[in-house]
């Protein structure tokens, strides 16, 4: 946080007041208690306006008064409020006019002071509340801009969602790029236009009844060019106030990693068909050969029929060759399979 | 008592290697082929079982009617109960979920990986002494 005391004999503060005895007043009271203020000084409306729109220069504060040439109460106001973004005004006026200052209030001014009360103390006072005020609100908005942030720029696609009707709220740069609509075209739809229809009820289910089951996660959701994609969802409830949740959803895109599992499956069964193979079909002929020479060994060249079985070991060891082949050729589509 | 043997297998280069063998140590014993379980329950039904030794080599993967289906048939109408009929498994596979599925026909005498040997073949013989 910015420690305000730090800066405070360096003030820059504008003061609107088109009587030149106030001015001087308030600028008299100003310099006794902030030594090296800058004080700019315009007398109505349309010169204020120039300034600002000429000219970037830092201002911290601004003293009001409420009736200028041109323009003067509420609408002065609202006008100054537009050009002055985020500063803080004080309105300085008279008792006849504090109703209307009660209202500025309202707008965003930060503070009213009675000119015939006004005094170096009090001034001081109001301007400090006012400072440091300032300082806590963009405290706060930097903090908001952060977590928005944390929403707006993560790589994760995200959504925001009305937890009852489930529409679109807000999607991240990240949801914008993956899905294809613009954000105005989400901000039309309802989180489920997103399912085909055949998962609406599941998606319902386990938002609002909090499924615990892993694989419940896996969703179908269509894109813009009604491609679909698998997705893991994720999502987390948050009270926006007492009375009003918002639901984030972060959609994981795991098409790809479905697809890799898939292949690993499909490859896993082939493995396992040449495992079998090997078992059951190259073992046969294998079997045969080794039998026919046992009886050829066990007969001692007594044999009958030798060229009989000569020639059953020839169409044996054919076929064991002709089963090799197959299997290498198998595997060679295996690895063609792994590339693609 | 007189024996009778059957050998199931689709292989008939097989299973002339193993009638030679068979015939070798016991040249008068009859040897039945057939090439598929059906076939053999068949056979095997025609057969007085009651009177002599049936002793049954088969093998597990048979294009038709294989030995898983030769040995349901054989649940199913009570012939592992009977004392005469050896059953004998012959099998290429050395695969493990045959081996396990082997196991699990409990009266099933002894099974064997192909090749075998002429000592595999008189312990079959002996069976009946």
């Amino acid at each position: 946080m910015v420690k305000i005391e730090d800066n405070l004999e360096h003030l820059s503060i504008l003061i609107i007041e088109d009587n030149i005895g106030d001015f001087i007043l308030v600028e008299d009271y100003l310099l006794e208690k902030f030594k090296y203020a800058h004080i700019e000084h315009f007398v109505d409306f349309e010169n204020t306006k120039t300034f600002f729109e000429n000219n970037n220069k830092n201002l911290d504060l601004i003293l009001l008064d409420l009736h200028l040439p041109s323009l003067s109460g509420i609408e002065l106001v609202k006008n100054i409020l537009k050009i002055m973004g985020n500063i803080p005004i004080i309105i300085l006026t008279g008792y006849s006019d504090i109703a209307l200052a009660e209202k500025s209030i309202q707008l965003g001014v930060y503070d009213f002071l009675i000119k015939d009360e006004l005094n170096p103390n009090l001034l001081q006072k109001s301007i400090h509340f006012a400072l440091n005020r300032k300082s806590f609100i963009s405290q706060i908005e930097n903090e908001r801009i952060k977590f928005e942030n944390l929403f707006h720029l993560s790589p994760q696609p995200m959504l925001l969602l009305n937890y009852g009707d489930l529409k679109i709220l807000d999607a991240n740069y990240a949801a914008i790029e993956k899905y294809g609509f613009k954000l105005a075209e989400f901000l039309n739809m309802s989180f489920l236009d997103l399912h085909p229809t055949n998962e609406e009820t599941m998606v319902t289910n386990l938002i609002f009844e909090k499924t615990q089951d892993e694989n419940s996660k896996i969703f179908t959701h269509i894109l813009k060019n009604t491609n679909t994609i698998h997705v893991e969802l994720y999502f987390k409830e948050v009270a926006v106030s007492k009375e009003k949740n918002n639901i984030i959803v972060q959609s994981n895109d795991i098409t790809q990693r479905l697809k890799h599992l898939q292949t690993i499956v499909s490859q896993n069964k082939k493995l396992k068909d040449i495992a079998w193979t090997q078992s059951h079909v190259v073992r046969a002929p294998l079997a045969r050969i080794l039998g026919i020479i046992n009886l050829i060994e066990e007969e001692k060249g007594n044999l009958e029929n030798l060229l009989f079985w000569l020639e059953q070991l020839k169409v044996s060891s054919n076929e064991m060759d002709e089963i090799v082949r197959k299997i290498i050729e198998d595997t060679r589509n295996f690895d063609l399979n792994i590339e693609s | 008592m007189k024996k009778e043997i059957i050998i199931i297998d689709d292989d008939p280069i097989y299973s002339l290697v193993v009638s030679k063998m068979i015939h070798k140590l016991e040249p008068n014993t009859p040897i039945h082929f057939s090439t598929n379980g059906l076939d053999a329950i068949q056979k095997l039904e025609n057969m007085s079982f009651f009177r002599n030794h049936i002793l049954l080599l088969l093998d597990i993967n048979m294009e038709y009617q294989d030995g898983w289906y030769f040995l349901d048939s054989m649940q199913t109408k009570g012939y592992q109960l009977i004392p005469n009929i050896h059953t004998f498994i012959i099998t290429s596979s050395t695969d493990t979920s045959d081996i396990k599925k082997i196991e699990k026909y409990s009266w099933i005498k002894k099974y064997l990986h192909k090749p075998i040997y002429i000592k595999d073949v008189m312990e079959f013989l002996s069976v009946t002494e």
